[in-house]
């Protein structure tokens, strides 16, 4: 847990000192006439200085043997796998288009979360389609990407 | 023009059927969002926030606030049959709900939390009616150096208020005045931490923030446990308190709905922290606080009366200093940029149709939630049987179309998964996202009064020490950093780690 927070806080302050860089190179201007990087080389700063207090609070800090592991194995796991689908799902908008890649999505989802038998899983996800795709591109007018193998295809 | 005939003028615009049809979604989707678990209502007004672009702004927020307060109806229904807080304001009335239906009596505890939340809603918003307009008048002598140092205490307000820790919440604040910055500057016009990007010129938008912080991580944190409803299976029964309930709890209805609306008002009180002292005073006050967590109606009637009167008072700030209190108003106050309006002092007279039209609204709607959350709980009790796995692959697409319709942009979609990743790491290290939801609203309005006042007094910065309004919010802000350093630096290190729940 300790450990977590080092690393957590580590993090914090590596970002922090990069924004302050980067502010620095868009100029800080003066405080009475402040440049485009001056609010975010402050905020950089004062995050900076924050993230090392706290870390400085975590390594000086005794670990509590009360405290449960937060972040267990399979749990990383299937979150890191349905988050990286995510990702790769709205990857794949643009190739093969929103429908096809929202249903092959949907049939994992409700697949592999909570298993369900693959009739339910079919139906659930044809409902589930059809009914974002009605409110969404239908009644709202959204332009769901369409695919460029489609578009490659049809044309 | 007095205040009667300003409300009469805010009904005609909220009558409009237009108005009334945005007016009952908003209810309705408010209910829906707080009985189910799982999606919040700054989720849910993030989601809808795109559906609002091609209607008009009154429009627009008639429907976002009824979301708002519709939600705080809603969370008491899943509560009291499910013991699960249907949303976080809603926590404290798991306590002697959930153990009043345990004892045949979930009727009286629905109906005794309808009809608090309906009569704290309405007396909240007669609270707005009556302070806003002074507090708009009185508003106007506000320069920039007012605002900045008005945003500065909200800022530092809520990270003080929220959360465990006020390091990792003021980190928070920090980050999303960094995210804030984002794109091009409006005086300079160069561009801030774009990487060369073309979709990141506009800026991180505000509808892929909230949802992943609030919409993608709540999922993505449901994941790692079993989301079980065990709704109560007997019988709901009779919906209307009995007198001697009433009796019971007309102090306690009262002192929750004073405690609410204070709270509302100040910058990080919101609907959550009211609830809970409403509920901590109820028990101090009570003669046997023992019967407090095992069925007393004062534990519904105070914390429910409170998160909806703070519900109704958060929106004086937001409408009157255009400073948001919490993160829904930030959201809101986002909105009403989006659609071209500036909310402040100025809205009274420049918009009083949409000041008065949502105000007039909020009546209206309190209304329409009495009959939602009353007559059609039945619904509400068949909606919670709704396994989570049929519900979860509907949210997260909900959330990604909603979020790439916005701007049409796929961009969009990956940074809210990528702020979804981020606020599951938040939730799971108990860094809090509200303090970074306000400070992304309210750092480019921080960054732009402050320049202003410096050009106004050609760069001295006694403008802001010589005015005492500005004074006085820069003094609380120094106070209460200056607190809270002292306090984590003298904090003994061994005790830091064992605070964390």
């Amino acid at each position: 847990m300790k450990r977590t927070y080092l690393i957590a806080h580590t993090v914090w302050l590596a970002f922090a000192l990069a924004v302050a860089a980067e502010a620095g190179r868009l100029g800080f201007g003066s405080f009475s006439r402040p440049g485009p990087g001056f609010l975010p080389f402050l905020a950089g700063v004062v995050l900076a200085a924050l993230a090392l207090l706290a870390l400085v609070q975590t390594a000086l800090a005794k670990p509590a043997a009360d405290l449960k592991v937060r972040f267990r194995r399979a749990d990383l796991i299937r979150i890191g796998t349905v988050a990286g689908l995510l990702f790769l799902y709205v990857f794949l908008w643009e190739v093969i288009g929103f429908l096809t890649a929202t249903f092959l999505l949907l049939l994992f989802l409700f697949r592999c979360i909570e298993p369900l038998g693959w009739r339910r899983v079919f139906t659930a996800a044809g409902v589930t389609l059809a009914f974002t795709y009605i409110l969404f591109s239908v009644l709202l007018g959204a332009r769901l990407p369409t695919g460029r193998l489609w578009t490659y295809f049809l044309n | 023009m007095d205040l009667f005939s300003q409300l009469i003028s805010g009904f005609v615009v909220a009558l409009q059927p237009t108005n009334l049809f945005y007016c009952f979604l908003g209810c309705l989707i408010g209910t829906l969002v707080g009985v189910l678990p799982g999606l919040g209502p700054t989720a849910a007004m993030a989601l809808l926030l795109p559906a609002t672009f091609h209607v008009a702004p009154v429009t627009a927020v008639i429907m976002l606030a009824g979301i708002y307060y519709g939600a705080m109806y809603g969370g008491s229904t899943t509560s009291i049959l499910v013991n699960i807080p249907g949303e976080a304001a809603s926590v404290m009335t798991c306590l002697d709900g959930y153990q009043m239906a345990r004892q045949g009596r979930a009727g009286a505890a629905l109906g005794m939390s309808a009809f608090a939340s309906f009569i704290a809603g309405t007396l909240g918003i007669v609270g707005l009616t009556l302070m806003a307009p002074p507090l708009a008048s009185f508003a106007l002598k506000f320069g920039p150096p007012e605002y900045f140092a008005l945003m500065c205490m909200g800022m530092v307000v809520l990270s003080f208020l929220t959360g465990a820790s006020m390091t990792r919440s003021l980190m928070m604040a920090c980050f999303g005045i960094i995210a804030g910055t984002v794109g091009t500057d409006t005086v300079s016009g160069s561009t801030r931490f774009t990487f060369g990007l073309t979709e990141l010129m506009d800026g991180v938008g505000l509808v892929p923030l909230v949802m992943g912080l609030f919409g993608i991580a709540e999922i993505i944190h449901n994941l790692e446990q079993n989301i079980e409803r065990d709704v109560f299976k007997t019988k709901v029964g009779s919906l209307l308190p009995s007198l001697s309930d009433w009796v019971a709890v007309r102090w306690a209805l009262l002192r929750g709905t004073v405690i609410g609306f204070l709270l509302g008002i100040l910058p990080g009180g919101g609907a959550v922290l009211s609830s809970f002292v409403a509920y901590a005073v109820e028990k101090r006050v009570a003669k046997d606080p023992e019967r407090f967590g095992k069925g007393a109606i004062e534990g519904v009637a105070a914390p429910e009366a409170a998160n909806n009167s703070a519900a109704q008072a958060a929106f004086i700030p937001l409408l009157t200093l255009g400073l948001p209190a919490n993160v829904v108003m930030a959201l809101l106050l986002g909105a009403l940029i989006l659609h071209g309006v500036t909310p402040g002092p100025l809205l009274l007279t420049k918009n009083p149709d949409i000041f008065w039209g949502v105000v007039a609204s909020m009546y209206l709607g309190n209304i329409m939630l009495l009959v939602l959350n009353l007559p059609l709980i039945g619904l509400w009790v068949q909606l919670l049987r709704i396994p989570y796995p049929y519900m979860m692959p509907a949210i997260v697409l909900f959330c990604m179309v909603g979020s790439y319709t916005v701007a049409n942009s796929v961009t969009d979609v990956y940074l809210m998964l990528g702020f979804g990743v981020l606020g599951y790491l938040m939730k799971k290290l108990k860094f809090d996202a509200p303090p970074l939801v306000l400070a992304f609203v309210l750092g480019p309005l921080i960054e732009y009064y402050f320049k202003s006042a410096l050009m106004y007094s050609r760069g001295s910065f006694a403008v802001f020490v010589t005015r005492p309004i500005s004074l006085a919010c820069l003094v609380v802000t120094g106070l209460i950093l200056a607190w809270s350093l002292v306090t984590a630096v003298r904090r003994r290190p061994s005790l830091i780690l064992k605070e964390e729940p």
